[in-house]
């Protein structure tokens, strides 16, 4: 230990009232904004989880103003296009060769082919539309989590058997097992068995939208061996947007778009909130540097006998500072530490306070070790910056003064 | 202890010293001082308020610069250092006794005697440890090392205070008022304390005070007035009758001025001791 160490804590000491009003401000400081970035890191998540959670990341379907035989190079399909050309121009062809090379990609924890069209349900006399979506179960699910939203299933999604939302069968009196008549486009009409009813929370979702066998689904829309988009998932959904300009890059025919392009509005919302979260945050860092800085200004003034008498006995100006700075690092990371940990139980009591009869957290509440390490370092530093001005006050403080004015 | 050098060897030399404060209006306050101070010299500083002599000590004690003239300390001339050798000066040559003893509230006896020797070496050894305890029985402070220094009496203060200044083996020991808080039998005590150092280990005193008793104690008196040597001379020389006089001219000239110093200073002490003020003849 130095000595200007052991001058730092006796002088802290010394002047308990100061040290203790002071270090309760860092920590009721460093507490809330613990808590604050929890607390916002928590919503976010859960408004990007809701949003996108159980959505497509990234979609690849064909580009708009292309002409489709320019699409494909295999002869056949192009015979094949040029006839319906009009209707399937934003169709995806040979895509198996696309569902590989995706699958293959190390960056994509989930990649669906699916069919994506309207049909018409007509019931008691009033025709609605439906969305419907020909997936392959196995790959869908693993975007959509249909398995885990289903609240009756009576079969898998093969040959007719279609699934419908809570809303589409409460409005159509359809229950499991029930024939609904779907019409394409084109007019053209089959029948379905309703094979499961979901439960997506979300009421939009739940009134239109119908899952079908992809092979089901191509046949009826008239999509022999054509997709219209194909679905993808990341593991880290702010990944996304990067991973989705290269693909656009690997498959430039094609248009890749990220969900961070088609929710422009809730990142902006986002990122608000992370910004007046971070406005807040560095408010409340700089209250706390202010107060150690004139706490420690005080000190200054009230030790400058102490300071005189120690640079008459021979210690330098730089060993004056350090005494004071030394103050701010352990004021700063002492107060820091106990912030954080009082933070970390104000939001155990939150957690406790909002948490539903199950137990359940209202949202998920991100407590990381590394936001709890930046807090204490944040404060460390804010605090030794603080020092520095009544530091350099000592430094300069001559021993003079204080001998000849006693 | 290793005062290096022989007695009667120069150890402090001022030749055309001059000090002036203020910039604009300047007012000088030392004036062309020549003198030499011996090796072992047991020398007292006296003079009226105003008279220069603590701006001198605090020269000699490498606290202030002086505007023109030279300083040479053990052949150093400490005008030529910089702050930061002035300092390492001043740990290592010099102690320093104040009047209001200057200890620090936040440490016990024994750790205001070691902070001396701290600033130039933390390394709390045992050696270290066991020679400001013995600097504490020197100043028969034995028993009290682990007291706080609000929890000692005046008279034990400024022997804390000593020892201190005993700490690194200062070859001069500067005294500023060193019993000006202290009344007469404790004052007595004190300076017996510091003259049997200096007999002890060779290490030169200078001591500013107004107390004619306490400069009467001392081997070589200089008076300062206005700025430039009034009197030098050693009482054992011209008899100590004579000396008297002398000092009681001075302790005249500074009655008025000493009272209104102290009443300035809030000294509550001032007064009590009849040595404090002497009205004039």
């Amino acid at each position: 230990m130095r000595f200007e160490l052991m001058v730092a804590i006796r002088f802290l000491k010394e002047s308990k009232t100061q040290t203790v009003l002071i270090m309760a401000g860092i920590i009721i400081g460093v507490s809330v904004q613990v808590f604050l970035s929890a607390l916002i890191g928590g919503l976010q998540t859960d408004i990007v989880n809701s949003t996108v959670g159980d959505a497509p990341h990234i979609t690849l379907s064909a580009s708009e103003n292309r002409p489709f035989s320019f699409l494909s190079e295999q002869k056949d399909t192009q015979v094949f296009s040029s006839v319906t050309q009009s209707r399937s121009r934003r169709n995806i062809v040979s895509y198996n060769e696309i569902i590989n090379t995706l699958k293959n990609d190390q960056r994509l924890s989930a990649v669906s082919a699916s069919v994506n069209q309207q049909a018409f349900v007509t019931s008691g006399g009033v025709q609605s539309t439906v969305a419907v979506r020909g997936i392959i179960l196995e790959d869908g699910d693993r975007i959509f989590r249909i398995d885990q939203r289903l609240l009756q299933e009576s079969g898998s999604l093969t040959g007719n058997n279609i699934y419908i939302g809570v809303g589409l069968s409460e409005n159509n009196g359809l229950e499991v097992n029930s024939i609904l008549e779907m019409q394409n486009s084109q007019g053209i009409s089959s029948f379905f068995r309703v094979a499961g009813i979901f439960d997506f929370e979300n009421q939009q979702a739940n009134d239109t939208i119908v899952f079908m066998n992809l092979t089901s689904a191509q046949s009826f829309f008239d999509m022999f061996g054509m997709i219209s988009q194909v679905d993808m998932q990341v593991p880290e959904v702010f990944d996304a947007q990067m991973i989705s300009e290269s693909l656009s890059v690997q498959f430039s025919d094609y248009e890749v778009i990220s969900w961070q392009e088609t929710n422009q509005q809730l990142l902006a919302a986002l990122q608000s909130q992370s910004g007046s979260s971070f406005i807040i945050q560095f408010f409340v860092i700089l209250a706390i540097t202010l107060g150690i800085a004139s706490v420690l200004a005080i000190n200054v003034v009230q030790k400058s006998k102490q300071i005189g008498i120690l640079k008459a006995m021979g210690a330098t100006g730089s060993m004056a500072s350090r005494i004071f700075i030394l103050q701010g690092v352990i004021l700063g990371f002492i107060g820091s530490l106990i912030g954080v940990v009082s933070g970390y139980f104000l939001l155990q009591g939150f957690i406790a306070g909002t948490s539903s009869v199950t137990g359940d957290p209202l949202f998920p509440i991100e407590i990381s070790a590394s936001i709890l390490l930046i807090s204490i370092m944040v404060a460390t530093t804010a605090s030794t910056i603080a020092a520095a001005i009544p530091a350099r006050k000592a430094a300069l403080l001559d021993p003079i003064e204080v001998i000849r004015n006693g | 202890m290793d005062n290096a050098g022989t007695k009667n060897e120069t150890i402090i030399q001022v030749k055309h010293l001059d000090k002036v404060f203020g910039e604009e209006v300047k007012n000088q306050v030392l004036f062309d001082l020549n003198f030499e101070i011996k090796r072992g010299e047991f020398l007292s500083l006296i003079g009226p308020s105003g008279s220069g002599k603590s701006t001198l000590m605090n020269i000699l004690g490498a606290l202030e610069r002086s505007t023109a003239g030279e300083v040479i300390v053990n052949g150093k001339n400490i005008n030529n250092l910089n702050d930061k050798d002035l300092a390492e000066f001043r740990n290592q040559y010099l102690g320093f006794i104040f009047q209001f003893h200057y200890l620090f509230p936040e440490f016990t006896a024994l750790e205001n005697v070691l902070i001396p020797y701290y600033i130039k070496d933390f390394s709390r050894k045992p050696e270290i440890i066991n020679k400001a305890n013995k600097l504490l029985s020197l100043v028969e402070l034995e028993g009290f090392e682990n007291r706080k220094i609000n929890k000692l009496s005046g008279g034990q203060q400024q022997r804390v205070a000593i020892a201190r200044s005993f700490i690194n083996d200062p070859q001069i020991i500067l005294a500023d008022e060193p019993t000006g808080a202290l009344d007469t039998k404790t004052s007595r005590a004190i300076m017996t304390l510091m003259r049997k150092y200096n007999e002890e280990t060779g290490a030169t005193f200078i001591i500013v005070t107004h107390d004619r008793e306490i400069a009467s104690g001392t081997q070589r008196i200089v008076e300062l007035v206005d700025g430039k040597i009034h009197k030098d001379f050693l009482p054992s020389e011209i008899g100590e009758a004579t000396a008297w006089e002398e000092l009681e001219r001075h302790a005249c000239v500074d009655c008025d001025t000493m009272k209104q110093q102290k009443q300035v200073k809030k000294d509550e002490n001032f007064g009590k001791n009849k040595n404090d003020c002497k009205t004039c003849p």
